[in-house]
């Protein structure tokens, strides 16, 4: 990644800074002030040390007053620095990381599909690394510049020779901030991967964990990210290395300065010839490397910042990339009322395919009335999913149109509604239904306004779930200690609360027992409305007033030139 | 000065980085005294008027600058080192007792926070472990050296010096103990939004269709301000480690360069002795600038220690490789529990093939239930014929499973096969709702490294039905499962499931609901080849589906918890 690539990496992060304007002046001012501060402390020492040395006098109460207010205000500057400018990092960050959840929440689940472990590393992991980014690059380069700018110019009123001296090395330091950036850059690149990684196999493992432990496969996921650390360690160390390297050359090169200033204004003094005429006392001579190291300080600073810059560019990018994520379905400009009464749902030659495989669905038409209930067949990975996922607007389709139609005819593309009200009247419980962390009542209120626990009490008694299980009760993250079938029961009773007009079911009978297929069946049969339900069974599909097939285009069909024609919109 | 004993010890187990990154950091400040001294020379050779001491003492200067560098290379290689493997050894113990069976029936466990402690709070303890540990060290040794030196020269100023540096290292103890309770607050903070950002990232759809995006969003916002808030108040009471810090140094200076005033005007001290002294003050304090600016880069990645701790990542004995007690064979029969996985990788069943199957009087109550989930359960299984269990969803089936696998201790009763203890790596299972690894189709079918090449692959998706579904993929047997397997149907990921555990060569197979998920022909295929394996091991299906149990010699019907025998 070239230097232009990763400052337009940072570029994106800028905006994130565009409220905290008043913060980010008070932050410069701060760091300014503290930083004049010492290097006016290290002047006025090394003044009085000359002065003291050379003609034998000590310094006056004046001194005294301003070096001990100095070393006051240093501290209460020092401390307000980092307090204002943490502070305006962490409020950046907490904005980035919902500016993230936002951008997921428009294009998850994408068609190409991305870890969530490696998305959750991003929006932990990578936006505190971001925190060094906020606190301390903007506003303290331009405190670093400052400095700079007055040691300069006091040391040029001084002696322009050593102020020559001070600026050439000056040059030489800042262009030490490039010097292995490419290197560095590639080393934090390596090290954000592996760190996603890491994520993704730990996020794996354990919510696979039944598998690992009922293959033994433990101690061969515990061994792989041990070592996958050491590996990790190595890069780190890498990384060190190339800091310290550059901040080791800075250091030859102030130490360069302080030699040159000591020679330039030793001839100007005239102890290196007996010719000379002295230009410069003896007394000022502490006082000017003094100031010379303040100047080439605050500049070393600067390039120790941006430094350490690079290996952070791909958390940077990493996370700009994810907050620009392009939507998976899109918001229309102007939302069109869902219209009053019972909906069909109508499928106008739908075409969609996930990204890298051939299309699934290819121009597939449907249609289903107002309040008529609509099995879905077709064997398994035909598209029926796919098509239930269409219905619920998971996805918009490559072509084609699907439409809520009203029972007077009226038909509304799902495009053109707004989420909300979309949400309000159709429902899904689809086959990978989530429970979460929480009690079942905190489950069943998801997306929906206050219901009254009776209710709520006649819902699970109507998916046959009234008995085993109470409101309160936690049901843990993915309802953990509940059977499948238990689990497909309280996410269709979920559906149910929301009282929907059009109800998507995808396979929810699937792993029922026949007692419980026949509650769950019934409920489907005598819902109030429409409903469109995959299922491969052909006895819950016999419940089902009419029955339509999915077939899945014939192999031959060519991906690419699908693809061509409808740009895959793909998430990661 | 922050002392985390749990870091202490754990980077005390590699006593040769933690010496070597300590000694060269010692090296590394020596050559910084030597270049005050040789500045010191130099600026009194100006003063004096002695041009070739004046040139001498540059030389001497930039050798010294060069030494430096490449000291300081050496000691950043060893710190890291050190940082390393402190990091591994943390990491491996976090995670081995992050998979263990006591998580699966833990509603309060999210897997979110596990995430964040095992990769961001591991992590977090590197900067205190390969910076911080040597700064200290550097501090006892290089201050106290350099406070001695400084007293041969002018002891006013040394007593000076040694005041402000008592100063910087002790001041910040003082509120050691509000640090680290707003550390907890922040770990708390960064663990639950980590679980709450895991957890609707992975729910993402769901959280669509039912319309809570911004519901979820609300709940993340507070948390996000929480966690915020937190860090500032952490930060806050760790900054002002820095601004005492700063106090001190500063203060030290101007009192040390005040005596060397007072002795220069005074005439006691020659020119180059009273650099000398200043440059030495400033010197004292370089170990407490380096401390301080290592505590701020490593402070808040401290506040996970007490969440790993909690994990036990601390623990020796876990971590050290240390085999589980194994379960004695008399012991075992009389209870038929002590059955743990201490399986090497990959652990292939002792025996392929075993006769019989035996569970007597088994019971089980999870903690806190009002009543038993199994209660007098008898089940024999023997090879040759499929075994199956009927009974409605919620009879005890999934308990079952994990007492047989060992995921749960018995209250009572015992499981052997052939007489002996049953243990985890006898059984290979098919769950109803399997997870696949975010991997090749490849790695997730020969999980367990045990399958012996390409035909017995491809012959047991044959078995399986999914030998045609797979070829049809993209890359065939190489094509990258997404997360947990979600971009399969669900009756791909069954049949995958099945064929994972025909390739894992255990004398059990326990199938659930095996046809759940597939259509008539698919289904009657897969138990075709479930009829064939059972001549070969011993076959438990639990299913209720008429299709699934005809032809099953013996069906056993489970009923709150208890089994009827039934034969068709």
């Amino acid at each position: 990644m070239s230097t232009r690539a990763a400052i337009r990496g940072f570029g994106r992060l800028l905006p994130a800074l565009r409220p905290e304007r008043r913060a980010m002046a008070g932050s410069y001012l701060v760091a300014t002030a503290s930083a004049l501060g010492l290097a006016a402390l290290s002047v006025l020492t090394a003044w009085a040390v000359g002065h003291a040395i050379v003609d034998r006098t000590p310094p006056g109460p004046v001194w005294w007053t301003a070096v001990i207010g100095l070393v006051l205000l240093r501290t209460v500057l020092t401390w307000q620095e980092m307090d204002v400018s943490h502070a305006l990092a962490y409020r950046v960050l907490a904005r980035l990381r919902m500016a993230l959840f936002d951008a997921y929440a428009r294009s998850v689940p994408a068609r190409r599909r991305e870890h969530s472990g490696r998305a959750a590393a991003v929006a932990m992991g990578d936006i505190e690394k971001l925190e060094f980014f906020y606190a301390h690059t903007v506003a303290q380069l331009g405190a670093s510049l400052t400095v700079f700018l007055a040691s300069f110019t006091a040391a040029a009123v001084l002696l322009p020779e050593a102020a020559l001296v001070m600026f050439g090395g000056s040059a030489l330091v800042a262009g030490t901030a490039l010097c292995w950036a490419g290197a560095a850059r590639r080393i934090g690149e390596r090290e954000q991967r592996d760190r996603e990684t890491l994520s993704a196999r730990t996020v794996d493992a354990l919510g696979a964990l039944r598998e690992v432990l009922g293959y033994g496969l433990a101690p061969r996921i515990v061994a792989e990210a041990a070592e996958a650390t050491g590996r990790a360690a190595a890069v780190s160390c890498r990384r060190e290395l190339l800091s310290r390297l550059s901040a080791g050359v800075r250091e030859v090169i102030v130490t360069a300065v302080v030699i040159g200033v000591i020679a330039v204004s030793a001839a100007a003094a005239g102890v290196l010839s007996d010719t000379a005429d002295a230009r410069l006392s003896p007394a000022v001579l502490p006082a000017l490397i003094a100031l010379a190291l303040a100047g080439v300080s605050a500049v070393t600073e600067a390039a120790t910042t941006l430094t350490e810059l690079h290996p952070l560019t791909a958390s940077a990018r990493r996370v700009a990339d994810g907050v620009a994520r392009p939507p998976v379905v899109s918001a229309p400009e102007r939302p069109r009322r869902v219209p009053d009464g019972p909906l069909g749902v109508r499928f106008r030659g739908v075409s969609f395919s996930y990204d890298d495989r051939r299309p699934t669905l290819q121009g597939w038409s449907a249609d289903v009335a107002p309040g008529e209930h609509v099995g879905l067949a077709g064997p398994s990975g035909a598209g029926k999913s796919t098509v239930v996922a269409l219905a619920a607007r998971l996805w918009d389709p490559s072509a084609g149109a699907v439409e809520l139609v009203a029972a007077d005819g009226t038909a509304v593309p799902v495009t053109g509604i707004d989420d909300e009200a979309f949400r309000d009247a159709v429902a899904l419980v689809e086959q990978e239904a989530r429970l979460f962390h929480g009690t079942l009542r905190d489950n069943l209120l998801r997306g929906t306004g206050p219901r009254p626990d009776a209710e709520l009490r006649e819902v699970l008694e109507r998916v046959g779930a009234g008995g085993w299980i109470g409101l309160d009760e936690e049901l843990g993250e993915g309802g953990v200690r509940l059977s499948g079938g238990q689990q497909a029961r309280l996410c269709l009773a979920r559906a149910l609360v929301r009282r929907p007009r059009v109800l998507l079911v995808d396979e929810v009978t699937a792993s029922l027992d026949p007692e419980t297929e026949r509650v769950v069946s019934e409920v489907i049969a005598g819902f109030d409305g429409t409903v469109l339900a995959a299922s491969h069974r052909h006895e819950t599909l016999a419940h089902f007033e009419r029955v339509v097939h999915v077939q899945a285009p014939a192999p031959d069909s060519e991906p690419e030139k699908d693809r061509a024609r409808h740009p895959a919109r793909d998430g990661s | 000065m922050m002392i985390v004993g749990h870091l202490w010890r754990e980077a005390a187990r590699f006593p040769a980085a933690l010496l070597s990154s300590t000694a060269l950091l010692l090296l590394v400040f020596l050559t910084h005294l030597a270049q005050a001294a040789a500045i010191a020379w130099s600026m009194s050779a100006v003063l004096r008027g002695a041009p070739q001491d004046v040139l001498l003492a540059l030389l001497l200067i930039v050798g010294i600058a060069v030494l430096r560098l490449l000291a300081s290379l050496a000691q950043s290689a060893a710190a890291a080192g050190l940082g390393g493997r402190v990091r591994q050894a943390l990491r491996r113990r976090a995670m081995e007792a992050a998979l263990v069976p006591e998580r699966l029936h833990d509603t309060a466990v999210r897997d979110g926070t596990m995430r964040a402690s095992l990769s961001d709070g591991v992590d977090g303890t590197d900067a205190y472990v390969s910076k911080y540990i040597p700064a200290v060290a550097q501090v006892a040794v290089a201050c106290p050296a350099v406070v001695v030196l400084l007293a041969l020269l002018s002891p006013p100023a040394a007593a000076g010096v040694a005041a402000a540096v008592l100063l910087a290292v002790f001041g910040p103890m003082a509120w050691k103990r509000l640090i680290a309770r707003r550390g907890l607050d922040h770990w708390d903070g960064y663990e639950a939004l980590s679980a709450d950002v895991l957890e609707s990232l992975r729910g993402m759809a769901t959280l669509r269709a039912l319309g809570d995006v911004s519901g979820t969003r609300a709940r993340l916002h507070a948390r996000s301000e929480a966690l915020r808030r937190a860090t500032e108040r952490v930060m806050r009471a760790g900054l002002a480690e820095t601004a005492v810090t700063d106090l001190a140094v500063q203060g030290g200076i101007v009192a040390a360069a005040g005596v060397a005033v007072w002795g220069a005007v005074s005439g006691q001290a020659p020119a180059g002795g009273v650099y000398l002294v200043l440059l030495l003050a400033s010197e004292a304090f370089r170990p407490v600038r380096e401390l301080s600016r290592h505590w701020h880069a490593g402070f808040l990645g401290l506040t996970a220690v007490p969440g790993l701790e909690e994990i036990g990542a601390f623990d020796r004995e876990r971590g050290e490789g240390a085999p589980v007690p194994a379960s004695v064979p008399e012991a075992a029969d009389e209870d038929g529990t002590g059955r743990r996985d201490g399986d090497p990788p990959g652990g292939a069943a002792s025996a392929s093939s075993a006769e019989v199957l035996r569970v007597s009087d088994l019971g089980f109550r999870y903690p806190g239930a009002a009543c038993d989930v199994i209660s007098g359960l008898d089940l024999t299984a023997r090879r040759g014929a499929l075994s199956a269990i009927a009974g409605p969803s919620g009879s005890g089936k999934s308990t079952l499973f994990d007492l047989l696998l060992g995921f749960l201790t018995p209250a009572r009763g015992r499981i052997t096969l052939d007489g002996r203890p049953l243990r985890t790596r006898d059984i290979a299972v098919v769950s109803q709702r399997p997870v696949l690894f975010a991997g090749t189709v490849r790695e997730n079918l020969d999980a367990t490294g045990t399958a012996a090449g390409e035909a017995e692959l491809v012959a047991a998706c044959r078995a399986a039905g999914v030998l045609e579904e797979i070829r049809a993929l993209p890359h065939g047997f190489d094509t990258e499962v997404a997360e947990a397997g979600s971009s399969l149907s669900g009756g791909q990921r069954q049949r995958l499931a099945l064929a994972r555990a025909l390739l894992a060569h255990r004398p059990v197979l326990l199938v659930d609901e095996p046809t759940s998920a597939l259509d008539t022909g698919r289904a009657a295929d897969v138990l075709a080849t479930l009829h064939r394996v059972a001549r070969e091991r011993i076959v438990i299906m639990i299913s209720h589906r008429p299709e699934a149990l005809a032809g099953v010699p013996t069906v056993l019907r489970l009923d709150a918890g208890r089994l009827d025998r039934s034969v068709q």
